[in-house]
């Protein structure tokens, strides 16, 4: 009885161990579902390299439906905006993509440049 | 010889040695980079002398495979009392094979071996091996064989088990704990030693208890790890000596594959189901052979029974082994400080470190399960409360941003730590990403070359006086090595001479991380898909083309990646024939350079190469320095102090003939060095603000100066030194995509603002490594697929650089960046998703 309960014990703190080994991985890898490797999500990119923003526009809005919280989405919306000329949108689409991202990205000079549609 | 002796133990472990070296031969060309950038040219020629010598050095293994199993097959019996496993085996084996049935196995494993000999020997395996799954399959078949070996000892000796009464988890549990504590004690003295003398801010009182804390809590969680797992497969398989002694064998080996994959695995970019099969085949290799062993020694003591622990790691001794005891303490010390002083030579992203460090965590386990009690108990509330204790503090220890930059410093010192906080802490935050850079990476796929042209219909050039044309990229040359970037030099002052007759560009970064990818660049004065190589080179080697055409003759140093680049030519003479790439030395190249320059008048001269003195490869170990090299790497500068000379010569011998004003001469390095920074030195997959910055002299012909419009101040490139070219014969290169370079001679204020704020991407040659550069190079964001982490760096002007924390939103827009720059690589490539994407999950 008494091994038992000391093997109980060992598995029960092994079992612990590998807990709390395995949960920052599962943590990181349960994100909002949004695979920013997926056909959908790839078309948008690849769209705005070759700067063809209408046809990218339908897509990343169709997306933000889907993932309302992902800040990539709305940082591809700001893009595609000052892409089409439309300051005020890629104003509004970078202030979502800080307020989701949970922290300001004023210093990026990437960033900056889509902050700088306003001034134009 | 008996099986036992300690002569036969080395003879087998010789025999095993030598097929774990073929098997890391494989492994290493089994990545294409490595097989071009370290065997071909043979960076240690060590290991092109192993290759040399394999077939005719398998024959002496053979043989001494045949004298160590002669034991086994010859036709009567040891005599040894056998116990009655052993006996039911022979006897089973006997019913398989016949008479002497028993010996059957060995011999025809020595067959199979001496054709597998023959085989080498006829058709030389080891230097047919470069990139691909073939290597990795050698590498299989040769970790295989020790497991052949270990076999036949385990059914040799079959009878030496037993297994550990449960009660013994007490001294497993001592174990565990005690060499936690004991790694954790000795590493923090290594670290309080190395760290003398060392200005460091982040570790005062305050760094050294938090590194120190963490220290603990890391190396007791994984001590506490060990003993809970040996603990429990004693517990579950207390009945069962045989299942028990697998399930060791199973954990231990699964524990050496799992580092093996993590160490060398990462480094060398080994993915895939072969790759898995290699470091599972590494694993068992090492511990069956360890067992293997092990047993064979215990058979020699008759009637010697042990737990399966016992087997791995030694019985408890007895207190007249005190001298021992003391010699294996010292030993263990020995080996940290070892380890720690061989990765500082020579290292491939610690690799050498960390494996220093897994060899003194296996020792100190092994030297106190030696010095430990069987007869202990430990209380059951004992057990959990030190158990726990680790748990708990990882839960409530959360390192803020000082403490976490606390922390990197103290890794930089104590080597064990970085190994356990980067096994219990680097998670991969962004997996996909990490696919997606490693799919891209290194493309397998074929690849058909592009026309890179930065001049359409190029004609020869109108200009009538064409310079003399001199590129001179110094392998691993810092810019904060020339007085010319960094005030406080004081050893190069005819460096610093020609540099003020020069067009200095402060700003300057390579285009990838690591000679294999950034010299292509160069030439091509592009950014390129990453792939070694694009064959034929020629179509995107826009450099070549400029000359070709206007009839220059090139005296060039053909080394590995030269050969691959160049079209024979008969108007190109070769620079250092017959010396090895990795003994090119500036000093006898611009010699050789000067011999060309009587010619100078018949045909434009350009001359191109390589030199390696100040790669880490080829840097003393120690030096004796002057005062001057204080506060500097004195090994690496000194050797830039003895190239400074011979630059100044060179200029001398152009002033001389009258050709220093007719010449363009560019001194540049490929990629930049890490010289002790972090506690990395040399240069590998990663990158670091250490290892991006290049020097970019440029003395221009006096034609050019005339007309040149120069911003000293602007980001400049590697890439952007051919288009520079094309302007000095009177061109205007206009890059056709954006992955081209820009002249920087003729760069107006336009052009110039445009550049400073351009985004840059740059690329480790040797891994899915990539970095954004923004703001004018004051920004740098890297993105490691390797070890699964990204880091970011600021600067103000020509300030040092520092450390900034990576926030979402900068991990979100910089990766996008990389995804659009290699999308971009895709499209000017023609690099099809599916044959770039094949490794991708």
């Amino acid at each position: 009885m008494k091994s038992l309960t000391r093997t109980a014990l060992l598995l029960a703190l092994l079992a612990a161990y590998v807990a709390a080994t395995v949960r920052p991985a599962l943590e990181h890898g349960a994100g909002s579902g949004f695979d920013a490797l997926a056909p959908e999500s790839r078309f948008v990119e690849r769209a705005i390299g070759e700067q063809r923003f209408v046809d990218a526009l339908p897509v990343a809005l169709q997306l933000r439906r889907a993932y309302s919280a992902e800040p990539l989405v709305a940082y591809w919306l700001a893009t595609i905006y000052q892409g089409l000329g439309r300051a005020a949108d890629a104003r509004s689409a970078l202030d979502d993509f800080e307020r989701l991202s949970g922290s300001s990205s004023g210093g990026n000079p990437s960033t900056k440049a889509l902050a700088a549609v306003d001034a134009d | 010889m008996t099986p036992s002796s300690r002569a036969w133990t080395a003879g087998r472990l010789l025999v095993a040695g030598f097929c774990w070296m073929t098997a890391a031969y494989a492994c290493v060309a089994s990545s294409t980079f490595a097989s071009l950038q370290f065997l071909q040219p043979r960076v240690f020629p060590w290991i092109g002398t192993f290759s040399d010598w394999h077939p005719a050095a398998s024959w002496l293994w053979l043989a001494a495979v045949a004298a160590l199993f002669w034991e086994d097959v010859r036709p009567h019996s040891t005599g040894r009392l056998q116990p009655p496993r052993a006996k039911r085996a022979t006897a089973s084996l006997a019913l398989a094979f016949g008479e002497g049935g028993k010996a059957a196995p060995t011999k025809a494993l020595l067959a199979l071996l001496a054709a597998g000999v023959a085989w080498n020997t006829a058709w030389p395996v080891l230097p047919s091996l470069a990139g691909g799954t073939r290597p990795l399959v050698v590498a299989i078949v040769a970790f295989a064989i020790p497991i052949a070996f270990a076999i036949i000892d385990h059914i040799e000796v079959p009878g030496c088990r037993s297994s550990d009464r449960p009660a013994e988890d007490s001294r497993l549990f001592i174990v565990g704990v005690a060499t936690a504590l004991l790694v954790t004690a000795l590493y923090t003295a290594f670290a309080s030693i190395t760290m003398a003398g060392a200005f460091e801010p982040d570790l005062l009182t305050e760094g050294l208890l938090t590194g120190l804390g963490w220290s603990l809590v890391d190396h007791l969680w994984i001590g506490c790890t060990a003993f809970l797992t040996l603990a429990v497969i004693a517990h579950l398989a207390s009945r069962r000596p045989a299942l028990h002694y697998a399930a060791i064998v199973a954990t231990l080996a699964a524990a050496l594959a799992l580092a093996f994959a993590r160490l060398v695995g990462t480094a060398l970019g080994m993915h895939g189901v072969a790759a898995a099969c290699v470091t599972a085949a590494f694993g068992t290799s090492v511990v069956a052979t360890w067992g293997g062993l092990r047993l064979r020694r215990l058979a020699g003591d008759a009637g010697v029974i042990v737990p399966p622990l016992d087997i791995f790691f030694g019985t408890p001794r007895s207190a007249s082994s005190t001298v021992r005891s003391a010699l294996a303490v010292a030993g263990t010390i020995g080996l940290a400080a070892a380890g720690a002083a061989i990765a500082r030579l020579a290292d491939w992203d610690f690799v050498l470190l960390k494996a220093g460090v897994l060899a003194v965590w296996v020792t100190a386990f092994g030297l106190v399960h030696r010095l430990t009690a069987t007869r202990v108990r430990v209380p059951r509330w004992v057990v959990a409360l030190v158990c726990l204790a680790p748990l708990a503090a990882q839960q409530t220890m959360h390192a803020n941003a000082d403490q976490r930059r606390m922390l990197g410093r103290y890794e930089v010192y104590n080597p064990s730590f970085r190994l356990a906080h980067g096994l219990l802490h680097d998670v991969t935050a962004t997996p996909a990403f990490d696919r997606f850079l490693r799919a891209n990476t290194s493309v397998d796929a074929a690849i058909t070359p592009v026309n890179l042209d930065f001049v359409p219909s190029l004609a020869p050039s109108t200009q009538a006086d064409k310079p003399l044309i001199f590129v001179f990229v110094v392998d691993s040359l810092r810019p904060d090595y020339l007085g010319a970037y960094n005030p406080a030099v004081r050893f190069t002052p005819r460096l610093d001479a020609f540099a003020a007759e020069s067009v200095v560009f402060r700003n300057a970064f390579t285009r990838f991380g690591g000679t294999g990818l950034s010299v292509p660049a160069i030439w091509a004065g592009s950014a390129l898909v990453h792939k070694q190589y694009v064959q034929p080179f020629h179509p995107m080697n826009t450099l070549e083309k400029l000359l070709d055409v206007n009839g220059y003759r090139k005296v060039v140093g053909r080394d590995s990646i030269m050969s691959r680049l160049l079209e024979p030519s008969p108007r190109a003479d070769e620079l250092d024939a017959g010396v090895a790439n990795m003994d090119y030395r500036l000093c006898g190249t611009l010699g050789q350079i000067e011999g060309t320059l009587a010619s100078a008048a018949q045909a434009p001269i350009f001359a191109y190469s390589l030199p390696q003195d100040v790669h880490m490869s080829r840097l003393p170990a120690t030096v004796e320095s002057g005062p001057e090299y204080r506060g500097f790497h004195a090994p690496y500068a000194t050797k830039v102090h003895a190239i400074d000379a011979c630059v100044g010569h060179f200029v001398d011998a152009l002033k001389a003939r009258g050709l220093y004003d007719r010449s363009l001469i560019v001194l540049t390095s490929d990629h930049g060095e890490m010289l002790g920074e972090d506690g990395r030195f040399g240069h590998s997959t990663h990158l670091f603000p250490q290892v991006v910055r290049v020097p970019l002299i440029v003395h221009l012909p006096a034609t050019l100066v005339r007309r040149a419009t120069i911003d000293v101040d602007t980001l400049a490139l590697s890439t952007d030194i051919t288009p520079t070219i094309y302007s000095a014969l009177g061109y205007q290169p206009s890059p056709a995509n954006p992955l081209m370079g820009r002249s920087l001679v003729t760069m107006d204020t336009r052009a110039a603002d445009a550049r400073r704020h351009e985004t840059v991407v740059i690329a480790s040659s040797y891994g899915p490594v990539y970095a954004v550069l923004q703001d004018n190079g004051q920004r740098l964001y890297i993105a490691d697929a390797l070890n699964g982490n990204d880091l970011a760096y600021e600067r103000n002007g020509a300030g040092p650089w520092s450390t900034v924390e990576v926030t979402a939103a900068a991990r979100t827009v910089n990766q996008f960046l990389i995804r659009q720059h290699i999308d971009e690589v895709s499209r000017v490539f023609h690099v099809d998703d599916t044959s770039a994407h094949h490794g991708e999950h």
